[in-house]
C-alpha cells in the first residue's frame, strides 16, 4: 500500500510536468492542423472523403502520440539524473523500481490524455464531414493507444540506460522496426531457408510487433473485427510493456548516479 | 533622437525590409516559373518506383500512402485541365493552327517517344497509332460539329464523346497513369475510387481502355461488394468496345449490387431491347453524368448529352 502512494506521487509529478511540456503543446497544434489539412484534402479526393480524413486523421493521431513518447520520454530519467534532482527524490524512502513505475504511469497517463484528445478531435472533423464514428474506427483508437504506450515504455527504458540522443534513436529503430515486423514475417515465410532466417526469427519475436495494433485497415473499409484481435494485442502490449519497464528498473538499479 | 524612436524606426524599417524582400521573392518566383514551364515533365511526376516504396516511406501505413498518391494523381489531373482549359482559350483565338500545335505541346511534355520491340511493343505501337488517329479525327470533328450523323453512329467512333470528355494525355503520361492507379491499388486493395475513377481517367483522357479494364477486373477482385466497377466496365465495353452483350451483362452484374442506383438496370434492359444508338447513348451518359462526382467531367457530359438531344 505505501509502495502505492509513492508510485502514486512520482505519477503525479511526472504528469504535472509532461502536461508543461512545450513539445505536447506544439505537437497537438500540429495534430489538429494536419486534420483540419486532411479534411482540405479530402475535398479533392472526388470519392470517399470520410476515409481520407480517417487514414490521415488516424495515422497523425499515432504519429503525433509518438513522437511526443520520443522526444520527451527519453529526457524523462536522464534530463533528472543529469540535473540531479533525482538525488533528493531516491534520498526519500523510494525504491528505484518504484520511482522507474511511477515515471511511466505519469507520463504514459499525459501522453494517453493528449491522444484521446486528438481522437474527439478527429471524431468531431468525421462527424462534421458526414462520416460518422463506426465502432470499427473506435476499435482501430483503442489499439493504437497500445501502439503509443509501447513507444513510451521503450523511450524510458532507453532514458534510464543512456543518453537522450541514443535514447532517441534506439526508440526510433525499433519503432520502425516494430511497424515492418509483418514484413520479417512475411520474408521469413517466402525465404524459410534464408541465411539470415535465425537471426530475423529473433529479431521477429524481440521487436515490438507494432502490426498488431494497426486496425486502421479494418476501420475505413467496415471490415468486421472479431474480439480476440482485440483482446490478443491488449495482452501482448501489457506483457510487452511489464518486460521493458522491467528491464528498465533493473538498468536503473545498478546506475551509476553521482 | 532617444532610444524609443530608435526602436520604432528599426522595427519599422524591418518590416518594411521584409515586405520588400517578400515582393522580390515573389517577383523572381514568377519569373522561375515562366523559365521552368516549357520544361514542366508532368507525365513523369506520376511515376512512383513500386508499391514496396511507398509502404516503406509511410511506415507501413499503407491506406495512408494509398490515399496521398491518390490526391497526387488527382493534382495531376486538375494540373492536366489547367493547361487544357488554357489551350482552349488559346484555340477560340486561333482554332485551326492551335490544334496541333496542342497535340505538339503534349508530346514535348513527355519527352522522348518510347521504342517497342517485343511483341506486345507492336502492339502497343498500333494503340498508339489508333490513339494517335483519334485525335486528329476529333480535331476534325471540332471543326465541324454538323458533319456528324447522329442517326447512324457506331460505337466504336464515338469521337464526339471522345472530343467531348477527352484531354490530349499522351501514351507515356497514360502509362504512368496506369502504373500510378495500380500501385494505388496495391497499397489499398480496397479503396474503391481509384478503381473506377482511374479507368475514366485513363479511358476519357487517354484512350486507354484495356488498361482501364484491367483496373476495373482489379477492383472487381477486390471489391465485388461495389456496383461501380462493373458499371464503368459496361460503359468501356458498350463505348469503346462495341460490345453490347457485354455491356448488358456487366450493367447487370452492377444492378444485383448492394447500394446500385436504379437506372443501372433500366439502362441494361433499354440496351437489350435494342433502343436506336443516339438514345441509348443519352440513357447511358444520362446515368454516366449521375455517378461523376469529378465536377470538370460532369460538366463535359452535360453538354454532351445537350448535343445529342438537341439532334
Amino acid at each position: 500500500m505505501e509502495s502505492l502512494t509513492r508510485i502514486s506521487a512520482v505519477a503525479q509529478t511526472t504528469f504535472r510536468e509532461t502536461i508543461r511540456n512545450k513539445i505536447l503543446h506544439n505537437m497537438l497544434g500540429f495534430a489538429v492542423v494536419m486534420f483540419g489539412l486532411s479534411w482540405v484534402i479530402s475535398a479533392w479526393s472526388v470519392g470517399e472523403p470520410e476515409k481520407i480524413i480517417a487514414d490521415i486523421g488516424l495515422t497523425i493521431t499515432v504519429l503525433v502520440g509518438v513522437i511526443i513518447a520520443i522526444f520527451a520520454g527519453v529526457v524523462l530519467v536522464h534530463g533528472e539524473v543529469d540535473r540531479k534532482t533525482i538525488l533528493p527524490i531516491l534520498a526519500k524512502p523510494l525504491h528505484r523500481w518504484e520511482y522507474v513505475l511511477g515515471k511511466y504511469i505519469g507520463f504514459s497517463s499525459a501522453v494517453l490524455l493528449v491522444y484521446i484528445g486528438m481522437n474527439v478531435i478527429l471524431i468531431l472533423f468525421l462527424s462534421v464531414v458526414g462520416g460518422g464514428v463506426s465502432s470499427g474506427l473506435l476499435k482501430a483508437m483503442y489499439l493504437s493507444i497500445w501502439e503509443v504506450e509501447l513507444v513510451v515504455a521503450l523511450a524510458l527504458m532507453f532514458s534510464s540506460i543512456t543518453t537522450p540522443w541514443l535514447s532517441a534513436l534506439n526508440t526510433i529503430i525499433l519503432f520502425i522496426a516494430g511497424r515492418f515486423s509483418y514484413d520479417i514475417k512475411f520474408f521469413l515465410g517466402a525465404h524459410p531457408g534464408n541465411a539470415f532466417a535465425p537471426v530475423l526469427k529473433i529479431i521477429y519475436v524481440l521487436v515490438p510487433n507494432l502490426s498488431y495494433f494497426n486496425l486502421r485497415h479494418e476501420a475505413v473499409h467496415a471490415i468486421p473485427v472479431s474480439a480476440q484481435m482485440l483482446i490478443y494485442p491488449t495482452l501482448y502490449g501489457i506483457i510487452y510493456c511489464s518486460l521493458v519497464l522491467l528491464i528498465a528498473s533493473l538498468a536503473f538499479r545498478t546506475k551509476d548516479l553521482a | 533622437m532617444s532610444s524609443k524612436q530608435k526602436k520604432i524606426i528599426s522595427t519599422i524599417s524591418a518590416i518594411a525590409g521584409l515586405i520588400v524582400g517578400l515582393i522580390l521573392l515573389v517577383g523572381i518566383q514568377g519569373k522561375m516559373q515562366a523559365l521552368q514551364a516549357p520544361h514542366l515533365n508532368l507525365g513523369e511526376l506520376l511515376w512512383v518506383p513500386d508499391w514496396k516504396i511507398p509502404h516503406v516511406l509511410a511506415l507501413a501505413d499503407d491506406n495512408t500512402a494509398a490515399d496521398l498518391l491518390w490526391i497526387r494523381s488527382i493534382f495531376y489531373v486538375g494540373e492536366y485541365h489547367d493547361h487544357g482549359s488554357e489551350h482552349d482559350h488559346q484555340e477560340d483565338q486561333n482554332e485551326h493552327e492551335h490544334h496541333h500545335m496542342d497535340y505538339t505541346y503534349s508530346r514535348d511534355k513527355v519527352g522522348e517517344p518510347e521504342h517497342h520491340h517485343n511483341h506486345e511493343g507492336h502492339h502497343e505501337d498500333h494503340d498508339n497509332h489508333h490513339i494517335q488517329k483519334l485525335y486528329k479525327h476529333e480535331i476534325e470533328i471540332k471543326e465541324t460539329p454538323d458533319s456528324i450523323d447522329f442517326k447512324n453512329i457506331d460505337f466504336r467512333n464515338l469521337s464526339l464523346i471522345r472530343n467531348t470528355l477527352a484531354g490530349h494525355l499522351t501514351d507515356n503520361e497514360a502509362k504512368h497513369m496506369y502504373h500510378l492507379f495500380n500501385v494505388i491499388t496495391e497499397l489499398d486493395t480496397m479503396f474503391v475510387t481509384p478503381y473506377y475513377q482511374g479507368a475514366m481517367y485513363l479511358t476519357l483522357m487517354g484512350g486507354r481502355y484495356k488498361e482501364a479494364n484491367l483496373l476495373l477486373d482489379k477492383g472487381m477482385k477486390h471489391r465485388p461488394d461495389r456496383w461501380e466497377m462493373p458499371f464503368y466496365r459496361g460503359f468501356i465495353r458498350l463505348f469503346y468496345m462495341n460490345d453490347k452483350n457485354g455491356a448488358v451483362s456487366d450493367l447487370r452484374i452492377a444492378s444485383m449490387k448492394k447500394g446500385a442506383p436504379g437506372f443501372v438496370s433500366q439502362l441494361a434492359t433499354s440496351i437489350q431491347v435494342g433502343m436506336g444508338q443516339v438514345e441509348m447513348a443519352i440513357e447511358f451518359l444520362k446515368s454516366l453524368y449521375e455517378v461523376t462526382e469529378d465536377q470538370e467531367m460532369k460538366a463535359k457530359i452535360k453538354k454532351l448529352i445537350k448535343m445529342y438531344s438537341s439532334k
